[in-house]
């Protein structure tokens, strides 16, 4: 049984991913963000559902489609805005992006551009958790096609070996890329790799935030109590295409993108919430209104924030003395 | 061994020849030294001899054809003797063509653009450079012991010592050699053969100056122009014939009296000077002269002339008077036994008819000659005699 | 002072830091009971313990970026490849991870690791186990990169190198751990990005790494019996390069010879190479001589591979080029 703040705290963790997801689409389409930028709309309940059961102290690392995972975790808004923006203010200074983004203050040890390149890091993270004896946990986010990847096998071996305080949390959303998933692996259910190596597997509803918050408390109860790691894989929709100007209509059927648009995680969990009576519809609505006004305060921050300096491109580079 | 017999290369201009006749016909015998041959080059004809006794055995070439130096005319072997006809044409091609004979005077090598250095980019190290240009050493004949024959910085820093031993900053170095050795090999011999005396005379050129005036338009409707120096080469050439002692050559142990008059006249050039010589001027006009020298002149400092033409001086004329020179001793121009330096033409004060004052024209003639052959009393008889020409209209008239 | 092993060198400071600093640990294939192929790390285990001296499965990107994970929450590890050629395995976590974390995240992150490897030639040990490719990573911005030769230079580098917060790819050289030389008894630490003359000389300048340098000295015995003095110059550390140290040999002599194990083509030499060409041209009195392997893999037989690899013979005639 979840308490009311909790809930709502989901909800609201939700509406600002989809909020946030939405503003990002539509900056982009206008022209006014550089790079690419990889939605995740459709994948909040997968985000909000794990990270809800991670503690602030605890490790997560994302992948390139992470904006959703790192807001779960509690990152600020504004600050991920002007980093899309490319701005100084932002997270990583305008140096990273949109697919870089880190706050090790929340544990977010950031996102990377490679496919799987994360798994093999997270265990770097739990390794050092369990050297310094304490019983903090680290998540890793991957999808269905990082499950492909050497970094995947070798890291998750590795983990189970070293009884790893990890939590594997697979957003198997039935491509990669451009590929479904039933022409990049003979498996249907990528759970099962876990007892490959030693772990068990879950498969869960990814579009089922509830489910998927219980599923990843129990992984890392498991992990906190020194029982090793767990791989869990909830299959869920990304509702755009692989980036944002991918039609996705070469690949995916408009019939299938239709089918999952109707079990929109967000819009399910408000009405089990309604239905459940946990909260009244005015509540709800408060919290909507709420995020907007926190999207719309992080673009006119992003957008009034400096650009980066070209001297900056020197810095940081290592600790200490550029070396030319 | 059999013979081939080729068009020989009679002067440094020639490039072929005519075959006028052949004097002995295909299977003749020959004996050595006899002529096989006439060909006809440049106006001038020739007389191919056979090298060896033995037989024509093979004719290569018709009456009349024009053939290159170097071409194969004809083949004498000995009697009996068996040869392959092609191996004796190649080893001929493979023969260069005899040198021309240098005449024993003038022993320059001119060739058409004067002496060639061989054109080779310096190679130094860009440290050699840098020091090079800080100490202002030129890379010029500097040898290189680096790698690829490059100019090292040690290779910079010997040759900057060796330049500036002392005191002295070589700023550069020039090479005896071509016309530069043969000129100072020939004033060493000069210097140490003539003992030299010099006598200077000067003219009153007033005349002369009024005589090549009046006449100047005439000239320039031959096309000509008539210098002071043309005027100077008629009047000399006449001096010397009227004092043949000075047109003359010491020869081993005797003296030879030339009847022709061939003035050098003494060019200055890049290359250094040079001693072109107009021939028989005594039997020349002086519309002849003038025509001649200005085209040997100018073929002279064109750098284009040859041996032929440095050949058989008897006499040379060298004027720095366009330099400012009043008075000079040049050097003799071995073998002739003198020359004549002329002064500047210069505007002077004279005492004229007894005590008048007057401006005139006024010109050194500077006379060194070879007191072994000359006496002093000829030399200042042939002075005299230039001087009186050159002083009176009449006998400058006489000159046309 | 007394004498000892370059591996007992690089022992010692292992253990010493290991001594002084409970984040610094180990991991890597073989190396705990077993001591590590090179036995390097031979009776670290027993010292320091399993946790701190962790074998691996053969897994290198699993490796390296454990080592990543760990070091981004604040532990040291020195992780071993126990021979470059395998590096190639952990590539990404090397050179998209490891070295560019602290620049992508705008700062924030540290990557303050040691990767310890070692490569070279003379063992027949072929075309898989023989290479030197250091240029690899002295290419990527972010990382530092150490080549020590000395039983000397190895434990100072090693010290210093763990202390260092940046990423460094430590190489050793598989024909280097038997060779002795002196070493102090009492603690020191070598700089990072200083070189070493290791013989002074006025005629010219060999820039030579790793096992090379041995070979410069020896090449540079014979050529003094013929009045050649030849100054040799150990970087020590490619990135950051000690320029200053090179320049300034040039300058004296005048004339660069650069020689390494490493393929010819576009190693490292090729940069010390433009360095000298573009700061020190108007003191070069010879062109420059790049003398590296040749441009095959390594082969198997001993004769081919002394021929492929670079010898005194080949470093005398390149002086004697020089001189002309």
């Amino acid at each position: 049984m979840i308490q009311k703040e909790k809930s709502m705290e989901m909800y609201e963790k939700m509406v600002r991913i989809r909020l946030f997801e939405e503003k990002a689409v539509e900056l982009f389409l206008k022209g006014v963000l550089p790079g690419f930028v990889h939605s995740s709309i459709g994948q909040e309940a997968v985000s909000v559902g794990a990270c809800s059961a991670l503690r602030r102290d605890d490790y997560m690392i994302s992948t390139h489609r992470g904006h959703g995972d790192i807001i779960a975790k509690g990152a600020r808004v504004d600050l991920m805005m002007a980093e899309l923006f490319g701005k100084r203010t932002g997270y990583c200074k305008g140096k990273g992006g949109s697919m870089h983004i880190a706050d090790l203050d929340l544990g977010i040890l950031g996102a990377t551009g490679i496919v799987g390149a994360g798994i093999p890091i997270i265990n770097g993270a739990a390794l050092a958790c369990q050297l310094k004896g304490t019983d903090q946990v680290s998540l890793c986010f991957f999808g269905d096609g990082a499950s492909n990847t050497g970094s995947f096998h070798e890291a998750l071996n590795l983990a189970g070996l070293w009884n790893l305080p990890v939590i594997f949390v697979c957003q198997n959303n039935l491509y990669a890329e451009s590929t479904p998933q039933r022409d990049h692996q003979k498996i249907q259910n990528i759970s099962i790799r876990g007892e490959s190596y030693g772990m068990p597997g879950v498969m869960t509803d990814g579009n089922d935030v509830l489910v998927v918050y219980q599923a990843v408390r129990e992984a890392v109860e498991r992990a906190r109590k020194k029982a090793g790691p767990t791989l869990i894989e909830c299959k869920t929709y990304r509702w755009l295409g692989h980036y944002v100007g991918d039609p996705s209509t070469s690949y995916r059927r408009k019939e299938e993108v239709e089918e999952w648009r109707k079990r929109d995680p967000v819009k399910l969990y408000r009405e089990n919430l309604l239905k459940m009576q946990v909260c009244f519809v005015k509540e709800l609505e408060e919290i909507d209104r709420k995020v907007e006004r926190e999207i719309e305060e992080a673009v006119a921050f992003a957008q009034n924030s400096p650009d980066p300096r070209p001297e900056e491109a020197f810095e940081d580079v290592y600790v200490g003395e550029y070396i030319p | 061994m059999a013979r081939a017999i080729t068009i020989p290369k009679l002067g440094l201009t020639m490039e072929k020849a005519t075959i006028v006749t052949w004097m002995k016909e295909e299977g003749g015998r020959v004996e050595k030294g006899e002529t096989i041959c006439i060909i006809e080059t440049d106006k001038i004809n020739f007389e191919i001899e056979s090298p060896e006794a033995g037989i024509l055995i093979k004719i290569l070439a018709k009456e009349g054809a024009v053939l290159p130096v170097g071409e194969i005319i004809a083949v004498v072997a000995k009697e009996g003797e068996t040869f392959d006809i092609d191996t004796v044409i190649k080893q001929a091609k493979e023969v260069k063509a005899p040198l021309e004979e240098r005449p024993s005077e003038i022993p320059i090598a001119i060739s058409p653009s004067g002496p060639r250095e061989e054109r080779r980019e310096t190679k130094a190290s860009p440290l050699a450079r840098r020091i090079a240009e800080e100490k202002r050493v030129d890379l010029e004949g500097i040898r290189g012991t680096g790698p690829g024959r490059s100019i090292t910085k040690e290779d910079v820093l010997r040759a900057f010592e060796e330049r500036t031993a002392g005191s002295l900053q070589i700023s550069k170095k020039i090479p005896l050699k071509g016309i530069r050795k043969a000129i100072a090999e020939r004033m060493i011999l000069s210097w140490h053969t003539a003992p030299r005396v010099t006598q200077v005379m000067e003219v009153d050129m007033t005349e002369a100056v009024r005589f090549r005036d009046e006449h100047r338009s005439n000239w320039e409707a031959q096309g000509v122009r008539v210098s002071l120096n043309d005027i100077l080469i008629k009047v000399m050439s006449q001096a010397l014939r009227e004092v043949p002692e000075i047109n003359s050559s010491m020869k081993g142990d005797e003296i030879e009296v030339y009847g022709n008059v061939n003035i050098g006249i003494a060019v200055a050039t890049e290359r250094g000077l040079i001693v072109p010589v107009l021939q028989n001027t005594h039997r020349k006009s002086l519309v002849e002269i003038a025509r001649e020298s200005s085209v040997l002149i100018q073929r002279t400092q064109d750098g284009k002339i040859g041996p032929d033409d440095l050949k058989f001086g008897t006499f040379t004329i060298t004027n720095l008077g366009a330099y400012g020179i009043d008075l000079f001793t040049p050097i003799i121009n071995q073998p002739e036994s003198a020359i004549l330096g002329v002064g500047k033409l210069d505007r002077k004060v004279k005492v004229i008819d007894g005590d008048k004052i007057a401006i005139r024209w006024v010109m050194n003639l500077c006379l060194v000659f070879d007191h072994r052959v000359i006496d002093g009393a000829s030399a200042a008889q042939f002075l005299s005699r230039a001087r009186e020409i050159l002083e009176n209209p009449n006998q400058l008239k006489e000159l046309l | 002072m007394r004498k000892i092993t370059y591996r007992a060198a690089l022992r010692e400071g292992l253990r010493e830091e290991m001594q002084k600093d409970e984040c610094v640990f180990l991991l890597g294939e073989d190396i705990a009971e077993f001591g590590g192929t090179y036995k390097v790390t031979q009776g670290l285990l027993e010292e320091f313990g399993q946790a701190r001296v962790r074998n691996t499965p053969i897994s290198e990107a699993a490796i390296a970026g454990a080592a990543l994970g760990a070091a981004l929450l604040g532990m040291r590890p020195v992780a071993e490849i126990m021979y470059i050629d395998f590096s190639t395995i952990a590539m990404d976590q090397i050179v998209n991870q490891i070295a560019k974390v602290r620049y992508m995240f705008g700062g924030k992150a540290k990557a303050s690791l040691v990767i310890r490897t070692q490569g070279g030639a003379g063992r027949s040990s072929a075309a898989h186990h023989a290479q030197s490719l250091e240029a690899w990573y002295t290419h990527i911005p972010g990382l530092k990169v150490v080549m020590p030769c000395t039983p000397y230079d190895v434990k100072g580098l090693i010290k210093s190198s763990i202390r260092d917060d940046n990423p460094i790819i430590f190489i050793e050289h598989k024909l280097l751990y038997n060779e002795e030389g002196p070493v102090p008894e009492e603690e020191y630490v070598i700089p990072i990005g200083k070189a070493d003359i290791k013989r002074e000389g006025k005629d010219v300048t060999i820039v030579a790494t790793s096992r090379m340098v041995m070979r410069a000295l020896r090449a540079a015995e014979s050529l003094s019996e013929d009045g050649i003095e030849a100054e040799v110059v150990d970087p020590r550390t490619l990135v950051p390069l000690d320029e200053e140290t090179i320049l300034q040999s040039i300058k004296k002599t005048g004339r660069l010879l650069i020689i390494h194990e490493a393929y010819r083509r576009c190693g490292f030499g090729a940069e010390i190479a433009a360095l000298a060409s573009e700061k020190a041209f108007y003191d070069l009195d010879a062109p420059i001589k790049r003398i590296g392997a040749a441009n095959t893999p390594v082969p198997f037989a001993p004769q081919l591979e002394n021929f492929v690899i670079p010898d005194e013979r080949e470093i005398i005639k390149g002086v004697r080029e020089l001189l002309g």
